[in-house]
């Protein structure tokens, strides 16, 4: 212990500076971390699903691809079930269209009722193109929704659909 | 659709797309037969969740109907809830059920029934669920899209 004694002053100077240090951080941490949280978000954002589809083994015809993951719906948790159809195009890209007509939300097929070459929606006769480009003159008024894909070990992923512009 | 808020508001939009209804059709019973009559309602449940993911857009799913099975006017009941159905619009009627008791009663209720025998589900693995419950909507998928033929043409 050294002998050197503390003045008043001194000690008063310390421990102000100590606690309005403290008080400072306490304000100024918060607004740190909400200005950087987008920033930090970008990471997370990719909450893919993984499927049982192999990424070596798709070919330019739609194949559908199930794949399902848990969802807790208020304090209900239930195992859900989505489809979506998948093919490579010309470029050799995956592309991977959801099944829910944009009409009111029936389930397409791929050349379902012999509509070659087609997305078809049995409900009210809605067709589409490969590319899921709604097709002018049938009920749907916008193109099927594409999802988002990943590869994990020769696996395909899939994301949240997103607006299709095609 | 489903009996919902949401879906229902969509109903009234958009009306003259959704013409057909399904009610799925459930007996009750709390004594010898309650495990069955709970058995049913499972199945028929998953299997009408199925097919309304696929016809969603021209499908309404109201509730269930359910009665005691001992009940004397089951088939009044059913033959009112056709009567509001068509007066409601409806051009398909569809009673689903795994009650034997509706088997071939289209004519006398005014509706078209749908009998299938259900599969115990219990303890089954929700893979083998999955498919299981496929397999049979599939096979009615086609008796619906069938039966939206015939009164198109």
């Amino acid at each position: 212990m050294s002998k050197q004694p503390v003045s008043r002053r001194q000690f008063l100077n310390y421990t102000l500076t100590g606690v309005g240090g403290f008080m400072a951080a306490g304000m100024l941490m918060p607004m740190v971390r909400f200005a950087v949280d987008p920033v930090l978000k970008g990471e997370a954002a990719g909450d893919f699903h993984p499927t049982q589809q192999k990424v070596s083994e798709l070919t330019s015809t739609p194949v559908r691809v199930d794949f399902s993951y848990e969802q807790k719906d208020a304090w209900y948790t239930s195992e859900v079930t989505n489809t979506a159809w998948v093919y490579k195009n010309d470029k050799g890209e995956i592309v991977a269209l959801s099944p829910v007509c944009k009409h009111l939300g029936c389930t397409v097929s791929w050349e379902g009722s012999g509509h070659e070459d087609k997305f078809f929606c049995p409900c009210h006769n809605g067709l589409y193109e490969k590319s899921g480009k709604n097709v002018p003159g049938t009920p749907p008024l916008k193109p099927l929704d594409i999802y988002p894909t990943a590869e994990k070990d020769g696996l395909l992923q899939l994301g949240k659909p997103e607006a299709n512009n095609v | 659709m489903n009996w919902n808020g949401k879906d229902a508001a969509l109903f009234t939009q958009q009306k003259e797309y959704i013409d057909t209804a399904v009610v799925p059709f459930v007996s009750v019973d709390f004594e010898t037969a309650m495990i069955q009559s709970a058995e049913q309602y499972e199945f028929i449940q998953l299997l009408i969740a199925f097919l309304e993911k696929q016809f969603k857009g021209r499908m309404l799913v109201t509730p269930p109907h359910s009665y005691f099975s001992g009940r004397d006017s089951k088939l009044a009941d059913a033959a009112e809830w056709a009567a509001k159905l068509q007066k409601a619009g409806f051009k398909h009627i569809f009673f689903f059920t795994s009650d034997s008791f509706w088997n071939g009663r289209d004519a006398e209720i005014g509706a078209s029934v749908i009998w299938v025998p259900s599969i115990p589900l219990g303890a089954m693995d929700e893979g083998l669920k999955y498919s299981l419950i496929e397999n049979q909507a599939k096979q009615i998928v086609n008796i619906i899209v069938q039966k939206w033929q015939e009164k198109a043409l």
